[in-house]
């Protein structure tokens, strides 16, 4: 049975002109694809910077001085790099007696080589697994014993499976374990103990001189976790008052992430021109091709006139048809926003060098809404000029 | 009839309310139409006019029966099975499913014609009805207006094909924008049509 109203009309026309539709639609798609991909994007790399103070586990980090550039290399994008504080930086904090410090935990940095002695360039963090509690947490709840010397951590996406074997400087080192992804470099770092980096040190030093080979007290930075309720900014100031003549660096999270944040708002701000510029651009070449259509259809309204479709059917009719396309570029344009996503995010965030951690389900799906939404509506509104412009013409002037 | 540019065309367009005379009345069932607005005007073309065209013009992405349907959907509600009819009264019913693309000349007017009766107009309007078509495809269709004159329908025909002209009971000549003659050939009607039809 055959059914005709204006959606079914809309729909034929569309189906039976498939050139037309097809450039209609693929305008929509791009706008789409770009609204929900960008928009999804900035999101990942606000989320990203956010999250990164509370992944980062402390709210100071004692770094050398003039080392912060390396710092947020490692902890951003997992850049391998290898610096170390003055010998005596741990007993120089002590010193300082602050009854505002919870936990105190030091770590030592190496990076292996794009070299046949190891299997890929990483950046090692040497943790003291008694005091540490940057991963301690992962390592009690899911590894459920402690990390052996010899045994290392894999960040989640370096290569391997728990159980195998891996080469550094010759060592060979058994992995324990993957970390879940945490948006920051140590997602590409490699964890193992303290004694374990210091044999590789050794190991290394014999293909090129190491600091800590030659002093096994070298630690890389010191993370700080205050009391709940402590000023971080004013401890972090009165840390750097005692310590920055002796080339102690205290660098607080929360400023970290906020110098993060300023690159983020540049990032996000030339998204959103973009998307805004991709919007009007949109807008233009719906509204051209609408146009066009409606040029083209001129004698298709005059004969509709004629069998008795007032202005206001054949307006709604094209509307009609603006609606189909759109709600079709936009389902598509999603989709494959989708698909663009996972190959786009990596590259962006490694370029950036900015952390990326894709926001939530359910904001994904608020997302593609809204991207959805914006679609149909710019669609709609391209087309409603012409909408109102179909039929206008006198009936005999249409149909010459 | 009339020569080219003699205002035969103008005439169909007023009359069916697709135009409007610049000066002078138009009186149509009572109402005088060069008084009225553009969508008063609709609605008496949508209500008591059929028209079909020299060039078909049916809408190309609907089929021939959605051709007709389209035009009882403008004017009250679609039904597929008084559309069928109308296009088997025409000799279409196979042809039902056919986009125009499909259909030949003389099934394309024909599918026209049943979109202009649909819904049961008071005057048919015809611009050059059989002006593209082969002689055996002209004779179909002005049997069709035959049968059709004989059901009560008004039909005003525009042609310059004299033996269509000969056809209809009365037989105006314009010229410039003139009637020139006006022909009663109700004595001969009978006659001419059967002749037409057999020819």
């Amino acid at each position: 049975m055959t059914r005709l109203n204006d959606r079914t009309i809309a729909r034929r026309n569309i189906s039976r002109h498939p050139v037309r539709s097809f450039c209609l639609i693929g305008a929509e798609i791009v706008l789409a694809a770009f609204l929900f991909a960008g928009s999804v994007l900035v999101l990942s790399l606000t989320n990203g910077v956010l999250s990164m103070s509370d992944r980062l586990g402390a709210d100071i980090m004692l770094v050398p001085a003039g080392y912060d550039p390396h710092v947020e290399n490692i902890l951003l994008s997992g850049k391998p790099s290898a610096f170390y504080l003055p010998d005596d930086a741990m007993s120089q904090l002590r010193a300082l007696s602050l009854d505002v410090i919870e936990k105190v935990t030091p770590q030592v940095f190496m990076a292996t080589l794009r070299a046949s002695c190891c299997a890929y360039p990483v950046q090692i963090m040497g943790i003291d697994y008694e005091s540490d509690f940057i991963i301690r947490s992962w390592l009690d709840e899911t590894l459920k014993r402690p990390l052996h010397d010899g045994e290392i951590i894999l960040g989640y996406h370096n290569n391997g499976n728990a159980g195998d074997e891996i080469t550094f400087f010759g060592q060979t080192l058994t992995i324990a374990g993957r970390l879940e992804r945490t948006g920051m470099g140590f997602d590409s770092s490699v964890f193992m103990t303290r004694n374990t980096i210091i044999d590789l040190a050794n190991a290394a030093d014999r293909i090129k001189p190491q600091k800590l080979a030659a002093n096994n007290n070298l630690v890389s930075v010191i993370m700080i976790k205050l009391k709940p309720g402590t000023d971080t900014v004013k401890t972090a100031r009165t840390i750097n008052k005692a310590l920055n003549p002796q080339g102690i660096y205290a660098l607080f999270s929360k400023k970290f992430v906020g110098t993060i944040s300023s690159s983020l708002v540049l990032v996000s701000r030339i998204t959103k021109y973009f998307l805004a510029a991709l919007w009007v651009m949109a807008v233009i070449v719906i509204a051209l091709l609408f146009s066009l259509t409606v040029s083209e259809r001129r004698k298709e309204f005059g004969i509709l006139r004629t069998i008795g479709a007032t202005r206001k059917k054949l307006a709604f009719m094209v509307l009609n048809e603006a609606l189909i396309v759109s709600i079709f570029g936009a389902v598509a344009g999603i989709i494959l926003g989708g698909v663009i996503i996972p190959v786009l995010s990596p590259l962006v965030a490694e370029s950036l060098h900015l952390p990326f951690l894709l926001p939530s389900w359910g904001k994904i799906l608020l997302i593609s809404a809204a991207s959805g939404i914006i679609t149909v509506l710019t669609g709609l509104c391209a087309s409603g000029l012409f909408a109102l412009r179909a039929g206008s013409q006198d009936i005999h002037e249409n149909m010459r | 009839m009339g020569p080219s540019g003699s205002g035969k065309t103008t005439m169909i367009n007023i009359i069916g309310c697709m135009d409007t005379p610049s000066t002078g009345s138009v009186i149509l069932d009572g109402v005088d139409i060069s008084r009225e607005n553009a969508s008063s005007l609709t609605r008496i073309r949508r209500d008591k006019i059929g028209l079909i065209f020299q060039q078909f013009h049916l809408i190309s992405y609907l089929t021939a029966v959605e051709n007709v349907m389209v035009a009882q959907y403008y004017h009250s509600m679609p039904d597929e099975q008084e559309a069928m009819e109308a296009l088997a009264k025409v000799g279409l019913a196979d042809r039902a499913r056919h986009l125009p693309a499909q259909l030949s000349g003389g099934e394309q007017q024909r599918v026209c014609i049943a979109r202009a009766l649909i819904n049961s107009p008071q005057i048919l309007l015809g611009d050059e009805p059989t002006g593209n078509l082969d002689e055996e495809n002209e004779g179909i269709v002005v049997d069709i207006f035959r049968r059709l004159h004989d059901e009560g329908v008004t039909i005003i025909i525009v042609t310059h094909d004299p033996e269509v002209g000969d056809v209809a009971q009365r037989k105006i000549i314009l010229e410039h924008g003139r009637i020139v003659d006006d022909i009663d050939q109700s004595a001969t009607f009978g006659q001419a049509l059967k002749l037409k039809s057999h020819s």
